[in-house]
């Protein structure tokens, strides 16, 4: 050990030793006089380490997710990767986030019009009602061409069909739930292995899947009232209003939390816009769904020579 | 220069001035060593309307007796009626609280100077009586010294209301001052139920030049109400304002599209005088929470406020046939911009809230989404706490 890392070393321990005495003397008033100076002196000792691990742990954090060192998994550049999102569903995606941000940024203001922001937003940044209005009815048209493509997709293709087979949510999803929680809680040693879609996902595809139908409904009742009556406009006003709450909070806490925030993909997954999965992404975030597509090519590697042995045999 | 001036001018009108006078001005004749008192400028009298008296028409002194600072003036020999007015006004009735700088008649309508109010140059010309009012009213010495005058501030309001702005800035006689309103020699207080801006004769005030809309607003709930001695309805002022009372289209104005639903809640949302009157109290709060509102809020004024459905100065209660908001009109009031809307819906339940059972399904989908929206953020939360906290432990 050299003179400058024992004299850091040093340092740290006079630290810890002043931070443990200062804890003494400001708990002195609290502690039973009869406890043991020892007793006393450990548990001061136990707090100071808490404190310094909480921070490593925050610093490591804030590294972690504001530098562009990445931590010691950082894949290899010549890595194997899997189309998961092909290239008609990442549009779908791409006009629905357009859409449903300019419906929020056009219709969250209304929910709160006495808020500075909200005045801001129609008045300074869209000019008025008048135009925030249309920019939120030409969004909505948006919304529901995706509504309409969507379901298409999900009839008429074989890789929207298949998926949105794998989207109906099973009594595993809520087995894995709780697993999950069971995990979170310590009493699992690991999480649960996850197939093409884990129940976060199908949460995030169900709630917009409701979340459209109520607010297309709802809205268009709102934009075609003449063809209804004050009763259901006035429902439909309410539900429109808090629907949309209800989606501007789900995307912020739920879907930007899994595709932004979390640790594991920040600042962002970048799934949405190539589509792609590496290998070890795929491995460890649908490690059924991987070994599926492994099962599937072995079995295909094992009918091609299967074919070949047959084809050489009727040919000799 | 100015005193050959005033030596032609002298002998041009001298057949005006009486011998008598001649004898008053060995004395007073203007010159520098006398005090401005004691010298009077003839040509300024021979040019004024009181130009065929004689000083002791107005002077009732006795020249032979010394009669030094002895500076009365009686105006009420022949002004007898203005006189009178002025008697009963608050400028005299102040003399007994001694305050300082009361005006007389002098203060407002000049000496020796005095013009016709018709002559454009006369301190109480229509347009330069404002001047005159003001500069008393704007001395904050008053208005800190009699506690009942409002200030500078809202007294001066009025050069830019839409009053004064006709008449200051645009010339327009027709547009009333300050005496128009408070009366020229009595100007009463607004408490005396004599004085023109009482609140049961402000209607009439008003309706000097507004004849129609006092007509309008006499028949009206709150006209009606006033007048049978409920001091709390609203009259002219309480919604246009006092001094800065401006045009309605003025962005400024209390009246303006998006100002109008602020001026209705001083009364409309006001804890003593709905509950005094058994009106509903959550009209304006319902109103903010409808399209309307919201829109109002946001500056926008072609939505509807208050006034649209219900009526400006000819405001009914719903139950008279009069009423905009009448079962028998309602479909036209809302049809003035709803031309496609159907009928059922001006037949349909307004000022209703989301907040409260009796709006039927608007209470019921509130319900749900207050419960769901938390429950489910609340869920979010833990279950980012749980994946928080073992994230940690995993590190550990």
């Amino acid at each position: 050990m050299d003179e400058r890392t024992h004299n850091a070393q040093a340092k740290r321990e006079q630290i810890i030793e002043d931070l443990t005495k200062a804890i003494v003397d400001a708990a002195q008033p609290h502690i039973d006089p009869s406890t043991p100076r020892e007793e006393i002196d450990k548990r001061a000792k136990e707090i100071t380490e808490r404190l310094q691990f909480e921070s490593n742990i925050a610093l490591s954090e804030l590294v972690t997710r504001f530098s562009r060192i990445k931590p010691a998994t950082e894949q290899p550049a010549q890595e194997r990767t899997y189309i998961r999102f092909g290239r008609n569903f990442r549009a779908q995606h791409m006009l629905m986030f357009m859409s449903v941000i300019l419906l929020i940024l056009t219709g969250m203001p209304l929910k709160f019009p006495e808020f500075g922001i909200s005045k801001f937003m129609i008045v300074t940044v869209f000019g008025g009602l008048q135009n925030s209005t249309l920019i939120h009815r030409i969004a909505a048209v948006g919304l529901i061409i995706v509504g309409v493509w969507h379901v298409g997709y999900i009839a008429f293709s074989r890789m929207g069909r298949r998926d949105f087979w794998l989207m109906i949510p099973r009594p595993h999803d809520a087995k894995d739930f709780f697993h999950t929680l069971m995990y979170y809680l310590g009493r699992k040693p690991s999480g649960p292995k996850f197939g093409r879609f884990s129940f976060i996902e199908k949460f995030d595809y169900w709630a917009v899947y409701w979340g459209m139908v109520v607010m297309i409904g709802s809205g268009l009742i709102l934009w075609f009232k003449e063809m209804f009556n004050k009763g259901l406009f006035d429902i439909a006003r309410e539900a429109h209003s808090d629907e949309g709450l209800l989606a501007t909070l789900a995307i912020i806490i739920w879907h930007f939390y899994n595709v932004h925030f979390n640790p594991e993909v920040f600042p962002m997954s970048w799934v949405w816009w190539n589509g792609k999965l590496t290998e070890s992404q795929l491995k460890h975030h649908h490690p059924l769904e991987y070994a599926e597509i492994i099962n599937a090519e072995r079995k295909e590697v094992e009918l091609r020579a299967e074919k070949q042995s047959t084809g050489a045999e009727s040919e000799s | 220069m100015n005193r050959y001036i005033a030596f032609v001018a002298l002998l041009l009108f001298a057949g005006s001035l009486s011998a008598q006078d001649d004898a008053c001005l060995v004395c007073h004749k203007p010159s520098p060593a006398k005090t401005k008192a004691q010298q009077v400028d003839t040509a300024t009298i021979v040019g004024s309307v009181h130009a065929k008296l004689g000083c002791r028409e107005c002077h009732a002194v006795d020249p032979k007796v010394n009669h030094k600072g002895n500076r009365t003036v009686f105006c009420a020999r022949c002004h007898e009626a203005e006189a009178a007015g002025f008697n009963k006004s608050p400028h005299v009735e102040g003399r007994q609280a001694s305050i300082e700088k009361l005006p007389t008649c002098i203060t407002c309508h000049g000496g020796h100077d005095i013009l016709a109010i018709a002559d454009p140059a006369s301190r109480t010309n229509h347009k330069n009586s404002v001047r005159v009012c003001i500069q008393c009213h704007e001395d904050q010495n008053l208005t800190e010294q009699v506690q009942q005058l409002p200030t500078a501030t809202v007294i001066k309001a009025y050069e830019n209301s839409v009053h004064g702005r006709a008449l200051l800035l645009d010339g327009d006689m027709n547009a009333p001052a300050c005496v128009d309103c408070h009366g020229s020699h009595s100007t009463l207080a607004s408490d005396n139920p004599e004085s023109p801006i009482y609140k049961t004769h402000i209607s009439a005030t008003c309706g000097r030049c507004h004849n129609d809309i006092e007509a309008k607003y006499d028949g009206s709930v709150h006209g009606a109400a006033l007048v049978n001695g409920v001091m709390e309805s609203p009259t002219c002022t309480s919604c246009h304002g006092e001094h800065n009372i401006r045009h309605p289209e003025d962005p400024d104005s209390r009246v303006f599209s998006t100002n109008i639903s602020k001026t209705c809640s001083d009364c409309h949302a006001a804890e003593k005088v709905v509950a005094k009157f058994g009106l509903k109290a959550d009209r304006i709060q319902t109103f903010k929470e409808s399209f309307h509102g919201v829109a109002t809020e946001f500056g926008d004024t072609r939505v509807a406020n208050c006034a649209s459905c219900h009526g400006v100065h000819d405001i009914y209660p719903q139950t008279d046939s009069r009423s905009m908001i009448n079962a028998a009109n309602i479909e036209s009031t809302c049809g003035q911009c709803h031309i496609d809307l159907p009928a059922s819906f001006a037949s349909a339940q307004v000022h209703e809230s989301a907040s409260e059972k009796e709006s039927g399904g608007e209470w019921y989908v509130r319900q749900f989404y207050v419960w769901f929206i938390s429950l489910l953020i609340l869920g979010f939360i833990i279950y980012r706490v749980l994946e928080y906290k073992r994230r940690v432990k995993r590190v550990e």
